[in-house]
């Protein structure tokens, strides 16, 4: 346990907090899914479905990057669409969204907007988002996907 | 992020700070429309960066801080220019609370704390092009009035409290106008003369696009979120009774051949705003330093952001089926989360000393941390291997940490 005294992290004034902001994200992430994730492999048993394992992990995933990136609203739209696909138990795969783009040859402007359309419809509770946040958001949004991947290739690479 | 709010924290007793570091006369001159911007850029870089931070929330740092970033940004799109001499006025208070987002320059500090700001002004640092001054070079005019009115801002910084009330009166002037002449989708957001700008409050809250947005407490005053829209817009035809220093309307004049309809100027003022910030988003994906053009990078954005929802997908499914192996030190991933954070060669393969299995077989920099807290009963593991071996044919993943599992044998060829 002194070992996690040492390895608690004090208060930093950094000349580059953004730096430190990514780190207490990937901490925070990290800790909420390995503990989720051991709950997962306690209750799993071998007879269980794989597709549930999956689901379930997906769940906490997503899960864990809603509870490290509070204060966004994006992250606010990703629990409220985890909250719902939990309670009726399926498991929508983001990857899918259908981007139907139409070529909308009248005017440049019109097809900006239904890109820009599209991009808010990629994130999670894009449609509330007002437009002046949207590019916040949006670069929040991109920042934490980007950690998030970075965590579990760690995880997996740690793991396996 | 509870770290970041306790850098936020509003500190009324620093002005020491504030003069040590700002100067004044400087500021002053800008609103005139004299440029400082080398020495507000070196202000910016200074080690005294840390206090700013702190003392951010004071309306006088801010100020400054963000008169240079607009001052940028006047250089390079003068429409920014009527926000950016509004918000010099506004920001001389010192409860830096509103920010009226009158020509939509959105103030980017994503709830990232406090080093937001500096990543805004890094990024607006781009824009400027050598300091021109405020009087703009691309041909929007600056209305007069909007001089005068930062003029008398501008002066009023050499005191910071004494004229407080008079620029908080245009603040009030703001809320009080502003829903007026509300154009189209943009709505007032609420102002309060104590405003936090806890991302969680205006997340949770006010989801919704056009809710008003109350501005709670100063304690986070530099994480301003772009709250306040703009309180309308106006046409030229307009600007003259706006002679008020009070006014707070964003005027656009149209260039010529395009249409003065306020809905389209609006429209106009509208899309450009997202297409600058559009640039900051190139620096976020990988590769879109090069191209130009809106349509082409929204693309772009849409693929990445596309392809890493598919990632994270996919690799919550790989999670999913190593799962049952998980035996990784929760104390050694933590101290390599720094890295781990910031995507630095990504795989920190390590060795989990706790564990008999996988453990003499991880090559690794084990940095000497004990071993963990955390023991996990191994599964039965190798009907698991089989399934899901077969299963997922592991192509993919070519990680040598995986060669090296010994008595795991049976991941191996598989790999």
């Amino acid at each position: 346990m002194e070992a996690q005294q040492q390895n608690k992290r004090r208060r930093v004034y950094s000349m580059e907090p953004n730096k430190i902001v990514q780190s207490i994200f990937a901490r925070n992430y990290l800790s909420y899914l390995v503990s989720a994730l051991m709950k997962i492999k306690e209750n799993t048993s071998s007879s269980k479905d794989h597709n549930d394992i999956c689901k379930n992990v997906k769940y906490e995933v997503e899960m864990a990057m809603v509870l490290s990136a509070q204060g966004f609203a994006w992250s606010n739209g990703l629990k409220v669409k985890l909250q719902r696909e939990h309670i009726n138990n399926v498991a929508t795969t983001e990857g899918d969204n259908n981007l139907g783009m139409e070529k909308d040859s009248v005017r440049e402007d019109k097809e900006d907007e239904e890109k820009m359309k599209n991009l808010i419809s990629l994130i999670p509770g894009g449609e509330e988002i007002c437009d002046e946040q949207v590019v916040n958001e949006l670069e929040s949004y991109i920042k934490c996907l980007q950690m998030q991947v970075n965590v579990l290739q760690c995880l997996i690479a740690e793991t396996c | 992020m509870g770290g970041e709010e306790n850098t936020m924290e509003f500190q009324h007793g620093n002005e020491n700070i504030m003069t040590s570091e700002m100067d004044i006369s400087s500021v002053s001159n800008m609103a005139k429309s004299s440029s400082e911007v080398p020495n507000h850029h070196h202000f910016l870089g200074s080690s005294a960066w840390d206090n700013p931070l702190i003392s951010l929330s004071q309306a006088h740092t801010f100020g400054g801080s963000s008169m240079v970033s607009h001052n940028d940004f006047a250089n390079a799109n003068s429409t920014y220019n009527p926000l950016v001499l509004e918000n010099q006025g506004m920001s001389s208070t010192s409860h830096l609370v509103q920010y009226s987002n009158l020509g939509g320059m959105i103030h980017k500090i994503p709830s990232y704390g406090s080093g937001s700001f500096s990543e805004m002004v890094g990024s607006f640092g781009q824009h400027g092009s050598g300091g021109d001054h405020v009087a703009n070079t691309s041909g929007y005019p600056i209305p007069p009035q909007h001089y005068n009115h930062i003029k008398d801002a501008g002066n009023q910084r050499g005191h910071f409290n004494g004229e407080q009330s008079q620029v908080e009166d245009s603040v009030h002037e703001d809320g009080g106008t502003g829903s007026a002449p509300g154009s189209g989708n943009r709505r007032k957001r609420g102002i309060d003369q104590n405003s936090t700008l806890s991302p969680n409050k205006n997340a949770e809250g006010d989801g919704v696009k056009d809710s008003p947005r109350k501005i709670s407490d100063g304690s986070k005053e530099a994480e301003k979120k772009p709250k306040v829209e703009q309180s309308g817009k106006q046409t030229k035809d307009n600007s003259p009774s706006g002679d008020a220093s009070k006014d707070n309307f964003i005027h656009v004049r149209a260039r010529r051949g395009q249409a003065t309809n306020s809905h389209s100027l609006a429209e106009r003022v509208r899309r450009e705003k997202i297409s600058e910030r559009m640039r900051l988003l190139q620096e976020l994906v990988p590769g879109c330093n090069k191209i130009t053009g809106k349509a082409v990078m929204l693309d772009e954005i849409i693929n990445y952001v596309q392809s890493l929802q598919q990632q994270v997908e996919f690799l919550s499914m790989k999670l999913a089926t190593v799962n049952p192996e998980l035996n990784f030190d929760v104390e050694r991933l933590l101290s390599k989360d720094s890295r781990i954070g910031l995507g630095i060669g990504g795989f920190v393969p390590g060795m989990s000393s706790s564990h008999p299995f996988p453990s003499a077989s991880f090559q690794g920099n084990m940095s000497g941390l004990p071993s963990s807290s955390t023991q996990f009963p191994p599964l039965p593991q190798n009907a698991l291997d089989h399934d899901f071996q077969n299963f997922y044919g592991m192509g993919y993943d070519s990680n040598t940490a995986l060669d090296n599992l010994g008595p795991n044998g049976r991941l191996k060829p598989e790999l």
